[in-house]
């Protein structure tokens, strides 16, 4: 019995020792809680799990981060702009030759969508009503990121934004510009409400990289790109621009008007980062300055030279640029000038100055642009630029009516010379000249513009694309296999290969509202001006 | 009454034990007083005296004795009916100590155990059935220490004394125990496990089961034949001896990681690999992030498998289907390899010593051309880092790889002591493993250190085995794949017809910086496209070291309740800390490097604790049913974590400390990590045995795993049935079949999904805020499923003598867990689904024989085959959305610009895609601008194959003569493609012979015109070049290992030593057939990324050397 009653005992134990295991998976939702991430419930204080995500919106418009700038931007508008030129050797047929990297090229498409179009919809997911302040932030964030996004490639999914895993269909563009602007009105209406009725409340200090959660520096930042974004559109629907642009400086919260009112990415609120191009210049020794930068500038005898760009490392100490659009296999131009750039300069993301350009060019189309001429509103926009770059004017620059750009001379191969009398010299002057025609003042503002708010290659390509100005010159070498038109320059980037895998309904849809092949040669919609070759 | 029923006990063991003495021929002695007259006494607590008084008068023999040497008054018990003399007189010894020396008619009775002239010495030889002698058997005295080995020729010689019981114990034999009376000579005959009733074999959870119950596919692999060339990853050792398995080594040297998958790729997302299980115990595999690609930063960390010594393995079990390992559950869907390690050996002490040294040569460098110099466009210039320049002038130096590469030399040296009683037994074992790689800098260092108790306790009932290995390691420099700090991106690369030892210099001071920078053929500021770096610099100034420290402990508890049922409980943990350093000193490349230099540091813990219990039962219903249960119960727990930094450095040039790390750029710290999982699991396992040659096994399985919380079950099940037959006990078959057997089994294992994918939204943190996780949480998602069916016979012939057999198998494997990418404008990029049908069949068998040719020349020998058929079945439909929209394609991460590897529905698992020359509709290369164009839309490249083989053949052979032995495994793959993107590079470059080919002939003829061969690859070579005409099959046939063993005779060495053996050892000696320009078989990366692809791997090596190994 006794033998009986132990065996049984141990059974007992056994039976008893499973049914506690198979009762302790309580913890299993603890324990299938990642401890290295943050859970919504984490971080409900100070309200972090709404407004803690737009930050990263602020750091995704021009990236921080090197490798995701130099795809994101600096391999392709910074180049299409005539800003820059790579010497890298290594990168074969590429797209400043044309040929459109696929493996580059997604990078714009994904930054705009896994960040601030992500980031914006937890926002807006998350926001109470009493929160709708952030959501105007992320609405006037997601603008400012998605139209460089849209402006590169056109079409993109927006309103259907997070619909579906595997079929978003893409917007056409025009739609996305209509919708830029109710948001940005629902931006500037939310906020203009908020700070009356909240007057001195800066919710938003803790996570602004900008402006130090002041929201009239907001409001002018939304009113700026609203009128930016008015002048994209001016050829392919120019009473909309007018209208646009006419409400954003009717807007009494005003523009973005002197260096205080630059949008920056500033290291503050525990962000540190090294200016993306100091690494891409100096690092990887991937860009240098471009062909057209050191034929106006040195043209115009401007000093802002020295503050954009170094002088070469080889003997001749002096500027030299790379003319864009070449085969490079050898590493002829890597002591050519790099960016003039510092670890610590922060990443510029609206330069105020443009805001002075844009109402000259409306003016310039007759549109009631405030107090003000195009002549007043270009030699403002001038002299704000080298405030802004803190060069002092020479004396007698807004009055040289004779310089333009130089020849451009490759000291590594002659062969790329751009001789005087080729037509693809930007050949304007710096003096406003009333008496000039349309497209010479709308040359001249240009030109000056895109001095002035370098290094945004972002704006400054949409800008050549919709005007032409400044000439740029054309690529030599042409990879493009046919799609891209040498004299008619690369109007846009092919879609991301990624989404041609994993949304090509999506894709399908992108390219019918293009209303042309999904290649580097198609115009975007707002790319309509008549002047432009086709 | 104790007593008497001890010796009850003991007469009868003697009666059993009877005729087996008959066994043993005794030579001279006379029938009177051999011993084998019996005698009756039965008196309790006479003296001593009286009972050999009483002994001397039933057999007459004289009994001779001093009194003054013991005490003749001691009473004793003794009951005895008509036993023999000499168990009589065992009996009287085991209770007074006193010993007997039987002489012609006398009865000499003495007092010392330890007397000499007791101890009679005793010879025989031990051989097997078929008459072979049998080396290395341990001969041991029952209940001692005493003991010896037989030697070459199955002789042993021992003192012992008559009433001592002889123990011989090898491995895949039975034991034998031989009383040794008054025999001096015995002939053994061992009869082997195989063929017999009792033939056992260690199952799952280390189950024993009847290996004619098995109703799946087992082999099993002696320790020794791992000794065959010692690899220090043991595993690699398998290759070409077990059908179905395939191995593929990680191109990082010694100690690398190593994938073993067995019966062909199931898991998409997951690993394919193997589990191992160590004595009934599932090991953490404890494996390293593999090389990502072209811009890879860290080497391969080795795996978990490559820390166990060799010399503790006593057998391996490779279970090869998912049936043989339900009971492991999720992570044995991919098979098993159970590995038993050593105990203590009752009766013996044995110590051993194993000493290998091989010395190791690359094999398969690629070829550099030596005719044209440093330049481009046919013009010399020392500034180009191409090797497109004019002709070399004559006598132009032209390093070779081999400048580069040294002789590796890697030693194993192990001891083991094994010692025991009937009640305890101990084992313990040190060895240390050095490797000097072929790449100079490149150290693997690893130490073992083994102990392993094993006691009976509480009347027998209780056997407690207690074990613990620790394992430190250290490896230096591990070769690299990708083109970062990796010395041979700049060897290969090395610009032509210069010279390259001047460079062996490899730093010199900088009066500027005030530190010692490199002397390359470009400046550390300089970029350059690849990123070439002085190789010696890399090796001395760019070091990277990875350490581990693991310990692994056991206790197992077993308690047998009674004579059928047993409760045994284990606790296993495996605590592994890690840690890997890269530091960079100020020179190397800025672009990876800084000014100051760069420091990036980890270390990471993998804590697994497994605890079971187990009830096991195995009773005789009647006379002709057996029922043989185990009911378990299960938990692991697997915590891990680590934490790391990197960044450049700060003010201090080449001070590689925290403190000095600019850890404000990025996510310095993004190495951290912290994670816990669980699974409990409940199971059972019932063979039902009809008349010992049916046999019915059934097997379910329930695991709770903590992965599976926020989906709708954290619970699944999964069982397993099989069916086996000997039919050579159920029918009667001609004499020339002495076994055959036939069994099949379907089996169903499921795995859990991994940590955390089910989690509902969780947040990183970027610069202090939050970054939504780009991957869609889903509750949604479901555990894995494998179905697994396979049928096989088994069939021995002529005595055992020849082997056979034959397996087929089906497996499917469903729900599985991908990772698969979705529109970036779908708020994710991507998401885990359940979908996928992988479908793996394939045939694997072998042939054997074994057996004695002429005169005792013994030749073992084992033909193995397998073949497996994969094939992507279904990906995944996702009907979420109304639409439905059936992903048939799925890419792997870790894609090498023109490589790219997909899984693909209709197409098997992994299969290669690569860029390739863009063709016209008929098929004609297009040329633009006198170039060829290529594909480069990754959508569109080439399938180019798959890196697996057709069909695998395995042939090992083992010869024995005398004292001499020879060993052999040739081995091939037939079938399969794999893409050597060095190759790639070497022509973009213009250092590789076919390129200096192509401007032999003037350029390349593409649509039948020339194309300057610069021109030619600068399109064509190169990482994002028309990589597809870089593939190469991956058939080859070589010789994996060889080995040629003398054993010393051991008089020589007056008896001290029981065996000495010294031989010649080989591994990889050469291949008789390979297309390839590198070796197929090592990879980048050994999980299911970048498969089949070459670049800049170091080469795999011919490793020549010898070994000692002496057993004391």
């Amino acid at each position: 019995m006794k033998t009986i009653y132990k065996k049984s005992r141990i059974l007992w134990v056994f039976v008893l020792g499973l049914f506690v295991m198979s009762s302790c998976t309580k913890n299993f939702d603890a324990l299938n809680t990642n401890p290295s991430k943050v859970t919504q419930a984490q971080s409900l204080g100070d309200f972090q799990y709404i407004a803690g995500f737009l930050p990263d919106m602020e750091k995704n418009i021009a990236s921080p981060t090197d490798y995701i700038y130099q795809t994101q931007q600096n391999l392709n508008a910074d180049i299409f702009s005539g800003y820059m030129a790579s010497p890298d050797f290594g990168f074969g047929p590429n797209n400043a030759n044309y040929f459109m990297r696929y493996d580059w090229n997604n990078q714009a498409f994904d930054t705009g969508n896994q960040s601030i179009m992500n980031d914006w919809s937890k926002v807006e997911q998350l926001a109470r009503p009493q929160d709708s302040h952030f959501v105007a932030i992320a609405l006037i964030l997601k603008v400012e990121g998605m139209h460089r996004v849209t402006d590169i490639y056109g079409p993109i999914p927006y309103s259907k934004y997070g619909s579906n895993a595997f079929f978003i269909p893409y917007d056409a563009q025009q739609d996305i510009y209509t919708r830029f602007f109710t948001e940005l009105d629902t931006a500037v209406n939310t906020l203009t409400a908020y700070i009356k009725a909240n007057p001195g409340s800066q919710p938003f200090k803790p996570y602004d990289y900008f402006y130090g959660g002041d929201y009239k520096q907001w409001l002018k930042f939304a009113n700026t790109l609203r009128l930016r974004l008015a002048m994209h559109i001016v050829y392919a629907d120019p009473a909309t621009a007018q209208k646009q642009a006419e409400k954003a400086v009717a807007d009494p919260n005003g523009l973005l008007s002197t260096a205080s009112d630059d949008a920056l990415l500033n290291q503050v609120n525990g962000l540190t980062y090294q200016n993306s191009l100091w690494n891409i210049t100096n690092g990887y020794q991937d860009i240098s300055m471009g062909a057209p930068m050191q034929s106006i500038l040195e043209g115009y005898h401007d000093p802002r030279e020295g503050v954009y760009f170094l002088k070469s490392t080889d003997a001749a100490n002096t500027y030299e640029a790379i003319r864009s659009g070449l085969t490079i296999t050898t590493p002829i131009y890597i002591k050519f000038s790099l960016l003039n750039v510092s670890a610590t300069t922060p990443m510029q993301i609206f330069n105020a100055s443009e805001s002075y350009f844009l109402r000259a060019e409306g003016a310039l189309r007759g549109w009631n642009m405030g107090a003000g001429t195009a002549q007043s509103f270009y030699e403002a926009g001038v002299m704000a630029s080298f405030a802004d770059k803190g060069v002092s004017m020479p004396a007698g620059y807004l009055a040289d009516a004779t310089s333009v750009a130089q020849p451009y001379v490759d000291p590594a191969d002659g062969s790329n010379n751009i001789p005087a009398g080729n037509p693809y010299l930007n050949n304007i002057t710096i003096k406003w000249d009333a008496g000039a025609s349309f497209e010479q003042n709308l040359q001249r503002i240009i030109t000056q513009k895109w001095l002035a708010i370098y290094p945004d290659g972002e704006e400054a390509w949409t800008d050549f694309r919709r005007t032409g100005y400044p000439k740029q010159f054309i690529v030599k070498v042409n990879n493009s296999g046919g799609t891209i038109s040498t004299t008619g320059y690369v109007r846009r980037l092919p879609y991301s290969t990624s989404e041609n895998q994993n949304n090509p309904k999506g894709v399908a849809t992108g390219v019918a509202a293009l209303g042309g092949p999904d290649n580097g040669g198609t115009k975007v919609w707002w790319d309509k001006n008549p002047l432009e070759p086709k | 009454m104790k007593i008497t029923l001890q010796i009850l006990k003991i007469c009868c063991v003697a009666v059993l034990l009877g005729p087996v003495g008959t066994i043993a021929q005794p030579e001279t002695l006379s029938t009177v007083n051999d011993g084998s007259a019996t005698l009756t006494i039965n008196v309790v607590k006479k003296p001593l005296e009286s009972v050999l008084a009483s002994v001397g008068k039933q057999t007459g023999l004289d009994v001779h004795y001093d009194r003054n040497e013991f005490n003749s008054e001691k009473l004793i018990t003794i009951n005895c009916k008509n036993l023999p003399v000499k168990d009589v007189l065992a009996e009287i010894a085991g209770q007074t100590g006193l010993h007997f020396e039987l002489f012609k008619n006398k009865l000499i009775v003495s007092a010392s155990s330890t007397s000499s002239a007791i101890l009679q010495k005793v010879q025989g030889t031990v051989k097997d059935s078929t008459g072979q002698a049998l080396i290395g058997v341990s001969v041991s005295i029952k209940g001692t220490t005493t003991g010896t080995q037989t030697d070459v020729n199955g002789a042993f010689t021992l003192n012992a004394n008559p009433t001592d019981v002889l123990v011989f114990t090898y491995i895949g034999y039975q034991r034998k125990e031989v009383p040794v009376g008054t025999n001096t000579t015995f002939n053994v005959v061992m009869s082997t496990a195989a063929g017999t009733l009792q033939e056992v074999v260690v199952t799952a959870l280390g189950i024993v089961k009847s290996s004619r119950s098995l109703s799946y596919d087992q082999q099993t692999i002696s320790g020794k034949e791992l000794e065959v060339a010692k690899d220090p990853s043991f595993v690699n050792s398998l290759d070409g001896k077990v059908s179905g398995l395939q191995i593929t080594q990680s191109s990082s040297g010694a100690g690398g990681s190593t994938k073993v998958v067995l019966r062909g790729n199931k898991s998409i997302f997951g690993s394919s690999n193997v589990l191992y299980v160590v004595d009934g115990i599932p090991l953490q595999p404890l494996t390293s992030a593999q090389p990502s690609g072209v811009f890879s930063y860290a080497p391969d960390g080795g795996d978990g498998i490559s820390n166990i010594n060799p010399d503790d393995i006593e057998s391996i079990s490779v279970l090869k289907g998912a049936s043989a390992s339900a009971l492991y559950g999720s992570a044995a869907a991919n098979g098993v390899i159970l590995i038993t390690t050593k105990k203590g050996k009752a009766g013996e002490t044995t110590v051993t010593f194993n000493s290998n040294t091989t010395f190791d040569k690359a094999v398969k460098t690629p070829k550099l051309q030596t005719e044209y110099a440093r330049g481009d466009n046919d013009t010399t210039n020392n500034s180009s880092l191409n090797s497109y320049g004019a002709k070399e002038a004559a006598g132009s130096p032209n390093g070779q790889p081999s400048d580069f590469f040294q002789t590796g030399v890697t030693t194993i040296n192990a001891f083991t002591l094994s010692t025991g009683t009937e009640k305890n037994q101990t084992y313990v074992s040190y060895a240390n493993t050095h490797a000097d790689g072929i790449e100079p800098g490149n150290i693997f260092n690893k130490n073992n250190i083994s102990i392993r108790n094993t006691s009976k306790l509480m009347k027998d009932k209780l056997t407690l085995d207690l074990s613990a290995n620790y394992i430190f390691q250290n490896t230096t420099d591990r070769p690299a794949s990708g083109t970062y700090f990796n010395p041979l991106t700049s060897v290969y690369l090395f610009p032509r017809g210069t010279d390259f030892n001047q460079y062996k210099n490899y730093e010199s001071f900088d009066v500027t910086r005030n530190i010692n920078l490199p002397n390359w053929i470009e400046p550390y500021t300089s970029p350059s496209g690849d990123d070439t770096e002085n190789p010696y610099w890399i090796q001395n100034r760019n070091p990277n070291h990875q350490g581990l420290n693991r310990l692994l402990a056991t206790i197992s508890a077993k308690y047998d309740i009674n004579s059928w049922l047993n409760l045994q409980g284990r606790v296993k943990v495996d605590k592994a800390d890690q840690t890997t350093d890269q530091e960079l000193y100020a020179g190397s490349t800025t672009l990876l490097s800084g000014m100051a230099g760069n420091y990036a540091y980890n270390t990471s813990g993998a804590n697994q604790v497994y605890s079971d219990l187990l009830l096991t039962g195995n009773k005789d219903i009647s006379h002709d049913f057996n029922i043989n249960g185990t009911l378990g119960a299960s938990i692991q727990d697997n915590q891990n974590s680590s934490l790391g930094f990197g960044g450049h450095l700060g003010n201090i040039d080449n001070y590689f400390n925290v403190s000095n790390v600019i850890l404000t750029n990025g996510d310095p710290f993004n190495q951290t990590n912290k994670t816990e999982a669980q699974t409990q699991s409940l199971f059972a396992s019932v063979d039902f045995g009809y008349k010992k040659y049916l046999f019915l096994d059934v097997t379910a399985r329930n695991d709770w795993s903590s992965a599976l919380a926020y989906t709708a079950s954290n619970s699944f099940f999964y069982p397993s049935v099989g069916l086996s037959d000997v039919l050579s006990s159920m029918f009667k078959m001609p004499d020339f079949i002495s076994y055959s057997k036939i069994r099949l089994s379907y089996t169903d294992v499921g795995n859990s999904i991994p940590a955390f994918v089910s989690t509902p939204a969780q947040y990183t943190l970027s610069s202090g805020f939050l970054n939504q996780s780009l991957t869609e949480p889903l509750g949604s998602l479901k555990p894995e499923i494998t179905h697994s069916f396979e049928i096989g016979t088994e069939w021995r012939f002529v005595n055992d003598h020849i082997t056979f057999d034959a397996t087929y198998y089906h497996t499917n494997s469903y729900n599985q867990l991908f990772n698969i990418a979705t529109s970036g404008a779908s708020q994710f990029t991507s998401r885990y689904v359940n979908g996928g049908n992988v479908q793996n069949e394939g045939f694997e068998g072998s042939l054997g024989y074994n057996g004695i040719i002429g005169s005792g020349l013994r030749w073992n020998s084992t033909f193995t085959f397998s073949l497996n058929r994969n094939k992507v079945i279904a990906l995944y439909t996702d009907n979420s959305s109304g639409t439905s929209t059936v992903i048939n394609q799925f890419t792997f991460p870790n894609t090498v610009n023109g490589y790219q590897l997909e899984a693909v529905v209709g197409k098997p698992f992994g299969e290669i895609y690569a860029n390739d020359f863009k063709r016209d509709a008929s098929g004609n290369i297009v040329v633009s601008g006198g170039l060829p164009q290529l594909i480069n839309n990754a959508n569109d490249y080439k399938d180019v194959g798959n890196s697996n083989p057709n069909f695998m053949l395995g042939w090992t052979n083992s010869f024995r003569y005398k004292q001499f032995d020879l060993a052999f495994t040739v081995d091939g793959r037939f079938g399969g493609e794999v893409v050597d993107m060095t190759g790639a590079y070497l022509d973009a470059y213009g250092t590789s012979q076919a390129s200096a080919t192509a401007r032999d002939n003037g350029g390349v003829t593409v649509n039948g015109t020339k194309i300057d061969a610069q021109a030619y690859y600068s399109v064509v070579g190169g990482r994002s070049g028309a990589i597809a005409e870089y593939a190469y099959s991956a058939t080859n046939i070589r010789l994996r290992e060889a080995s040629l063993g003398y054993n010393i005779p051991v008089n020589l060495f007056h008896d001290k030593v029981s065996s000495i053996r010294v031989a010649f050892t080989g591994r990889n000696l050469f291949f008789f057939y390979l297309k390839a320009p590198y070796d197929p078989e090592t990879t980048l990366s050994t999980d299911n990324t970048l498969q089949g692809l070459d670049l800049f791997g170091q080469p795999s090596t011919r490793s020549l050397g010898f070994n000692v190994s002496a057993r004391f």
